[in-house]
């Protein structure tokens, strides 16, 4: 019933997401639920918890957590991988976050992560080593050390006939890490196993294109059984028609989940992991030790900054001789933009505070609420530049006046995915004359 | 019994009908349409073909675009058996970066595919970029510099941007310019400059930036985050130590080896666990002065929860006085 049940789940959340209608898929067809069933994740882009700077805040590997307890009542066979890139950079922060997606995913029952170009930025020296963090294995046959794989070759989901493999693009910078050729490896890989018995899935974590590439080295006999898993820029899951063997992306973002399940009519269907989710207990927990860890190295005050001369005063020397412009910028949301995430403990992850500040990244600019207090919010300098200089000698200010796509930087489609200059600039519109 | 065989007779009837018959059948010669690289602010379009390959009128009842991308209804939405039409999509990059995938939902009175899905995707460039994006120099040792990284600063063509700086966040780090700017046969303009820590960095993972500057308002600095492993004598085996999913009262144990390289030999003077009060931690001697085992046992009387926290291995080397591994745990509440 409740595979169901998601069935109709998927239809009514693809239906909100991009306005196509609600009968995407007839959920009392019998032939979409024939064969097993492989979840598919990955791809999420460093997105661990919705960020929740706009409505609807989807996705969240806390919600995801909750809804594959429930599916596993209904469907206890399921199969459940990752075609990595959870991350895109690396660094202290997402090497946090890499260990808590890894907690979480071992409490999910996760059975392989096939680690990408998003991993592998986190230092080849690292993912090596956390090959032995997480109970599941990392999976991929084209990355080799010293002559050897250095993750499994692939792994067998359960008895059945279904084995899944990872395939990393070219990635520079691997230190140490030889990346073979895609398509080669997987012709190799196919070459070891029994066309009449196994089925393989391919978690490739490159791009569309690369996809599309790897499908067509797909050989002739193997077109009929082979899937190739990508993660794709639309948020949420599709499939790709004119390919030689069937192409499914996970979506991005960790916003859905994908269901996989090669041997029904309807291959691809998907969940929406909407905001009404109560994410799971655990893995709250997992998330909140992963703020507090963020607080407890103070990352935010650790962030590298561009060395600078020109100075941030804070916009109480900016009212000065910018009575007006002050004035009309006081009840915006941009002057309590730091109130708003330190309610939500935010305050402490750089990759929030970064757009609730003045100055951030700048050795002038914001450094934390004790030692630049005047700095909290996005104040006049936060668009400006810093006013220094401007105040001392009257020089214009280091961005002047700025054009309408400056605001993007923050309102981008990820945190302000509602972001229209023409709606949102009589907001904030405030008369550019100084006294 | 006779109402049965009529029924029957009905049901063989109206079946063998719906076999001869295939109905409206809704087709697309290419599903999938690459715009490939494309500035911002920019309206890409493209013309879809649709054709009705069954043998009864084909419907187009509704055709649906995801965000910021336009589908125009086509304007015959009824289409006799081998006829075509198109439909015109419009895709605006705006200020986009990277991929973009978009569908266009189309639907039809075809009851096999009741939804056509075009794709359409593009890679979004802005006016000026870095490649790549991030970079990783690896692990060496502190007393080494790291191997040069190059990197690139690409301006489209058409755009007339001054590269002001290109600032490295600390003097630990030194970049430079390997040579004069060259125009690409696309007209954008491409600078190459290569990027090193310096010997002499802390140990442990280092963390720093670049900063591009430029006179472009809207965009007017990209920061390039750069991180290193940067190596001392003191190694540790394992420097995550996940103890999983544990449960209340369970007594659990890690283990990890640390090694010294270099001449002088390694005293370990103390391990610390912190946050204190839920871990103990051991040391063992496995070669004298080069080889420790250090274990980890997280305590029978843990509270439930979720932790995270460090060993802290206090040694007698200069610059390494304090070598740490992180550990993660999670306690159930039964």
């Amino acid at each position: 019933m409740l595979v169901a049940s998601t069935l109709v789940a998927v239809t009514l959340a693809w239906g909100a997401l991009d306005g196509s209608p609600r009968a995407a898929v007839e959920p009392e067809d019998p032939s979409l639920l024939a064969g097993p069933l492989i979840v598919l994740t990955g791809n999420e882009k460093g997105f661990i918890r919705p960020c929740g700077c706009s409505k609807p805040a989807l996705g969240g590997v806390h919600r995801r957590a909750t809804w594959l307890e429930k599916l596993r009542k209904e469907e206890p066979g399921l199969h459940l991988v990752s075609l990595g890139n959870l991350l895109v950079k690396g660094g202290q922060q997402q090497r946090m976050k890499f260990e808590t997606f890894m907690m979480s995913m071992d409490l999910m029952g996760y059975q392989a992560l096939a680690p990408g170009p998003g991993e592998f930025s986190l230092g080849a020296d690292y993912l090596l080593q956390m090959r032995s963090f997480a109970s599941f294995p990392f999976v991929g046959c084209n990355a080799f050390k010293d002559g050897e794989r250095v993750f499994k070759e692939s792994v067998r989901l359960g008895d059945g006939p279904y084995l899944v493999t990872g395939l990393i693009p070219a990635v520079s910078g691997v230190e140490g890490v030889v990346i073979k050729d895609p398509a080669t490896s997987l012709t190799e890989w196919l070459g070891t196993l029994d066309v009449n018995h196994d089925r393989p899935v391919v978690l490739f974590n490159g791009d569309r294109k690369g996809a599309v590439a790897l499908a067509a080295a797909v050989p002739e006999a193997w077109r009929g059984q082979t899937v190739i898993v990508f993660g794709g820029a639309f948020d949420g899951p599709f499939e790709l028609t004119d390919t030689a063997v069937p192409v499914v992306s996970v979506g991005s973002k960790g916003r859905f989940l994908a269901y996989l399940r090669p041997e029904a009519k309807t291959r691809l269907s998907h969940f929406r992991l909407e905001e009404e989710i109560v994410g799971h207990e655990d893995v709250s927990m997992m998330l909140d030790g992963y703020r507090q860890s963020l607080a407890d190295e103070k990352l935010v005050e650790k962030y590298p900054r561009r060395p600078l001369e020109n100075g941030y005063l804070g916009d109480a020397s900016c009212v000065e001789c910018h009575e007006d412009s002050c004035k009309a910028l006081d009840p915006t949301p941009h002057e309590h933009a730091w109130a708003s995430i330190k309610e939500t403990n935010d305050h402490h992850d750089p990759e929030c505070a970064s757009c609730h500040v003045t100055g951030w990244g700048d050795s002038t600019g914001f450094l934390s609420e004790a030692k630049t207090p005047k700095l909290i919010n996005v104040t006049c300098e936060a668009c400006h530049g810093p006013g220094e200089e401007h105040a001392n000698i009257q020089t214009k200010t280091p961005n002047g006046k700025l054009g309408k796509n400056f605001c993007v930087r923050c309102h981008d489609p990820d945190n302000s995915p509602h972001f229209d200059f023409a709606k949102y600039w009589p907001k904030i519109a405030h008369p550019p004359e100084g006294k | 019994m006779k109402k049965l065989v009529v029924s029957l007779l009905i049901l063989a009837g109206s079946l063998s009908a719906q076999s001869s018959s295939r109905g409206p059948r809704i087709s697309c010669p290419r599903e999938t349409w690459d715009f490939g690289k494309a500035a911002q602010q920019k309206e890409l379009k493209h013309v879809f073909e649709i054709k009705n390959t069954g043998d009864d009128v084909l419907e187009i009842r509704q055709v649906i675009p995801s965000c910021n991308c336009a589908a125009a209804m086509p304007e015959k939405k009824r289409l006799s058996p081998s006829e075509s039409t198109v439909i015109n999509v419009t895709l605006k990059t705006l200020t986009f970066k990277g991929r973009l995938e978009k569908i266009i939902t189309v639907v039809s009175n075809d009851r096999q595919r009741p939804q056509l899905r075009l794709n359409v995707s593009g890679e979004v460039l802005p006016p000026y970029y870095v490649k790549p994006s991030s970079f990783n120099f690896g692990k060496f040792s502190k007393s080494d510099p790291s191997k040069e990284i190059p990197f690139t600063i690409v301006t489209l063509g058409g755009t007339q941007i001054e590269i002001k700086e290109v600032m490295p966040s600390s003097d630990l780090m030194s970049v430079r310019s390997t040579g004069d700017a060259e125009t690409r046969a696309d007209g954008s303009v491409m600078r190459s400059y290569v990027a090193q820590v310096k010997a002499g960095a802390s140990v442990g993972l280092l963390r720093e930036n670049i900063t591009v500057v430029t006179d472009f308002k809207n965009l007017a600095k990209i920061v390039i985050p750069v991180t290193a492993d940067v190596a001392g004598e003191v190694l540790l085996s394992l420097q995550n130590l996940n103890f999983g999913a544990c449960k209340l009262g369970q007594e659990k144990s890690k283990e990890f080896i640390v090694n010294k390289s270099g001449a002088a030999d390694l005293a370990i003077q103390g391990v610390d666990v912190l946050p204190p009060g839920r871990f103990d931690a051991a040391v063992e001697e496995l070669e004298k002065g080069r080889k420790y085992k250090v274990r980890v046992t997280l305590r029978k009387d843990a509270k439930p929860g979720y932790l995270k926290g460090s060993v802290n291995i206090r040694t007698n080397c200069p610059g390494e006085k304090t070598v740490r591994a992180w550990f993660h745990a999670y306690v159930s509440k039964k």
